[in-house]
């Protein structure tokens, strides 16, 4: 009953935090991006990129737990100084804020594009901000409870997919092994980015209860789950779409869900759309988490409750500007290109400060 | 939250001003006790004073109250004080089970309870006996509870009747009874019930320490106490089950949960409860597993149904009424073609038109109630799409929600479930699905907030735990050893 418990999550709720904050936006964009650069080998690749996330996400891992501190952001600090740790701090923050504000902008366009082109894009945001603000505003065991029961409905997720089996075609996943592996790394790299959100191990470290066997086992299933679900998608839309169709379709899975319809109801693609939402919102509402807690750690204030509304405002305000489809791709490849010094380049340096400047004694808690 | 709701109710209450009188010793002197007691009592004229005596000497006087007095047992006491002509007061009080009372304050408070206070010349104390009138009705079932097999009592007004039928239930040394006395000038008497061993006694503590704070002057009723003892009093949703079943108490009981009585309510607080204990009947555990089970998830389904239904209905005739299948097309389409409202206003019209008959028919007697049902569902119904206001379809989905509606056992959570479909009606008219999805995921995570005395309310879905599944979701066969659930 004590507030205090509250604040930490066991390793069970890190598998849902991990999958809830990982499987988003990307799910639809995912198999065309990769059919663009490896053809039908795509789910290869996000084979590879899912063993990379798993060893990334364990390295992440062995440097927080090498010095064990109350935040990432005091270990920022320690490990690199004071300055140069606030700037990363500070340069992280902006990033969780881009992440958010590019999750408003894809939801808010494909929200538009399939169902509502006419609704004010300030409505349509609205609705996923206030849930947002409405959760991440309560402790962390409360948004981690969330994200578990809302993990039921991945199982619908798939189940809508599997209708598609009835039309596959096995065929259009061959030949194997066409493309040079410089591809294979091309598309790996690319989708990384769309599986983004196994970084949130290094923030949610301190607030883990538990072994810290059972933690990595956590991690691991969580990468696996998610980068399985990817791999499925994929696979489906595939087989489903033959390799000339599939260039032609911005949102393959929806596009496969709207050809079928079943005696109850007719347009699958609706019913995926309105789970994919809740995905969406707890991806959005991880990063809002994540940029609250900044300011938490960094303004003079006791809770992180106060901060929530405000940062929401600035996504909020940020995603607003983002008018044509054009200024949010360019957006996108902003980001895309960026987010490599967030997850990769920034946790390096970091890994390397802290095992030079981390105190024997409290090594490998 | 908790502490703002409190004490609002009493700074302009409090003009009453009764106080609790300052300690009085009875005195040796008759006139100044006689006086003392009617002054105290403001002259009220049930009041009666009576002289004792003994072969033509007056002995002393006693007083009584007759509108809670048992004049049967008066007459009774009396009699055997008057077939012992011993000298000493104190040994004949001594022998007809009497209390003494050296303040008249308290003797003061003794009356009002119904008791008779007897006073003798020259004696320095008074003497109280129990002489309390007991009116009580039958334990009947109750009308809001009633199941088809089982036990068929209720609780009644009375709190010993109803521990009684507690403890007839549970007969165990460690079913325990504490007794508080709540408000302002702690009038109201209430009973905790708990299975020592069985309950959490942080839980226990937390529940007597909100019952002390409740300070009010008002009458405190069952609901006064239930918000008094809630962690969310704006919820919509109730944190406490309310039941008149014996039964139901018992089985809470031995879960280890919590169970408050309260003088003049025929009623028992449950406490702390989960949002699925609601849907739990007592029919479930008195059936075959097979259907205990499968009437727990009908109810579930129901909850489903009854919140979401009016909504989804908007949302597919103004949005998404591609989702419909091909061969329904053309049923939605002349249904819903010549009604000359959007859909929104057609639901909220029907659905406030069926509240207004529920609420009509409540309080009326069963016979007139049953007429209104028929006026309201089938002629309003039947003429309301054939004038062409509503379409049938609309008929169809009112009277599901409706049904899905009535189908929680528990009567407050009832009241709960139908106004939470209004917000999502609303949202499904501005947005479609996604206005129901977020209506949905602001429940849902509503749902996960709130807690009963610091219980997870939403368990076993949060925290997730299969175990607490199997046990509270479905109904398990009896002989299967019950792995027992535990809250997290």
């Amino acid at each position: 009953m004590s507030i205090s418990q509250n604040h930490f999550i066991s390793p069970n709720q890190l598998l849902f935090f991990i999958i809830q904050t990982q499987i988003g936006i990307a799910i639809l964009q995912l198999p065309i991006d990769m059919f663009k650069i490896v053809k039908w080998e795509g789910w290869i690749a996000v084979i590879i990129s899912g063993f990379c996330l798993q060893l990334l996400a364990l390295s992440y891992l062995f440097i927080v737990s090498r010095w064990p501190q109350p935040s990432f952001f005091t270990l920022t600090k320690k490990g690199l100084g004071n300055i140069i740790g606030n700037i990363v701090n500070f340069l992280y923050f902006v990033y969780f804020i881009i992440v958010g504000t590019h999750i408003l902008t894809l939801y808010y366009e494909t929200i538009s594009v399939w169902l509502f082109p006419e609704t004010p894009k300030l409505f349509i945001l609205l609705l996923i901000v206030i849930a947002a603000v409405y959760l991440v505003q309560e402790d962390l065991q409360l948004i981690a409870r969330f994200y578990g029961i809302v993990s039921i409905l991945l199982i619908l997720i798939i189940v809508v997919q599997l209708t598609s089996y009835s039309a596959a075609q096995p065929l259009n996943l061959l030949p194997l092994g066409l493309n040079s592996p410089l591809d294979y790394i091309k598309a790996s790299t690319l989708s990384i980015q769309s599986m983004l959100g196994f970084e949130i191990v290094l923030f949610l470290y301190p607030y883990l209860k538990g072994e810290y066997k059972k933690i990595k086992l956590m991690t691991v299933f969580a990468i696996g789950i998610t980068t399985t679900i990817y791999v499925f998608t994929i696979i489906s839309s595939y087989l489903f779409f033959s390799p000339d169709e599939i260039l032609l379709i911005p949102h393959p899975v929806l596009y496969m869900l709207k050809a079928f319809t079943s005696s109850f109801v007719d347009r699958l693609d609706l019913l995926f759309i309105s789970v994919w939402i809740v995905s969406v919102s707890t991806s959005f509402m991880t990063y809002l988490f994540l940029a609250s807690l900044y300011v938490k750690n960094t303004l003079p204030i006791k809770r992180r409750k106060p901060a929530v509304p405000f940062v929401a405002l600035i996504m909020l305000i940020v995603a607003m500007q983002y008018e044509s489809n054009l200024e949010i791709e360019a957006f996108g490849d902003f980001m895309h290109m960026i987010s490599p010094i967030f997850f990769l380049l920034l946790p390096l340096i970091l890994g390397i400060a802290v095992f030079i400047r981390a105190p024997k004694k409290e090594a490998m808690s | 939250m908790k502490r703002w709701f409190k004490n609002t109710d009493d700074k302009n209450q409090s003009t009453d001003t009764r106080k609790k009188p300052a300690p009085e010793p009875v005195n040796a002197d008759m006139d100044r006790n006689r006086r003392y007691i009617k002054e105290e009592l403001h002259y009220s004229e049930d009041l009666h004073e009576r002289t004792l005596s003994f072969a033509n000497k007056q002995a002393g006087v006693y007083f009584f109250i007759d509108s809670v007095t048992d004049s049967d047992k008066l007459s009774n006491t009396l009699r055997s004080i008057y077939n012992r002509p011993l000298k000493n007061p104190d040994e004949v009080m001594s022998s007809i089970n009497s209390i003494q009372v050296v303040d008249l304050s308290q003797a003061v408070a003794r009356l009002i309870q119904g008791e008779t206070i007897l006073f003798f010349h020259d004696h320095p104390v008074c003497f109280s006996i129990n002489t309390r009138l007991a009116i009580q009705r039958d334990v009947s079932q109750p009308e809001s509870e009633q199941i088809v097999r089982g036990a068929h009592n209720g609780f009644v007004e009375n709190i010993a009747t109803n521990v009684y039928q507690v403890r007839h239930l549970i007969q165990q040394p460690s079913l325990t009874v504490r007794y508080e006395y709540l408000g302002k000038d702690k009038h109201t008497k209430v009973a905790i019930v708990y299975v020592d061993g069985l309950c959490d006694m942080h839980i226990l503590e937390e529940t007597r320490n909100r019952l002390r704070n409740i300070d009010t002057a008002r009458l405190i009723s069952s609901a006064v106490v239930e918000e008094h003892l809630e962690d969310h009093p704006y919820s919509p949703l109730p944190q406490y089950m309310s039941t008149e079943r014996p039964d139901r108490c018992a089985l809470n009981l031995l879960q280890g949960k919590i169970v408050l009585f309260i003088e003049g309510e025929a009623i028992a607080l449950v406490l702390p409860v989960t949002f699925f204990s609601f849907y739990q009947s007592n029919d479930d555990y008195n059936s075959r597993w097979y259907a205990g089970t499968f009437f727990r998830l009908l109810r579930l389904f129901s909850f489903i149904t009854a919140v979401t239904l009016p909504g989804i209905y908007i949302a597919i005739i103004s949005f998404h009424y591609e989702i419909i299948p091909y061969g329904m097309t053309f049923v939605f389409k002349d249904a819903v073609e010549m009604i000359p409202y959007p859909p929104l206003i057609e639901a909220f019209f029907m659905e406030l038109t069926l509240e207004l008959i529920r609420e009509a028919g409540v309080r009326l007697p069963s016979p007139i109630g049953q007429t209104i049902g028929i006026v309201g569902g089938l002629v309003i119904g039947d003429a309301v799409v054939n004038a062409g206001f509503v379409s049938s379809v609309m008929i169809i989905v009112v009277a599901l929600t409706a049904i899905s509606s009535f189908v929680v056992p528990a009567n407050e959570m009832n009241m709960s479930i139908r106004l939470l479909r209004f917000p999502v009606m609303i949202m499904a008219s501005l947005a479609g699905f996604v206005g129901i999805v977020f209506c949905l995921t602001l429940y849902l995570i509503h749902l996960c907030k709130l807690t009963s005395l610091g219980k997870p309310y939403f368990y076993p879905f949060a925290p997730f735990d299969p175990k607490g599944i199997w046990n509270e979701i479905l109904r398990l066969p009896h002989v299967k050893p019950s792995q027992g659930s535990k809250l997290s």
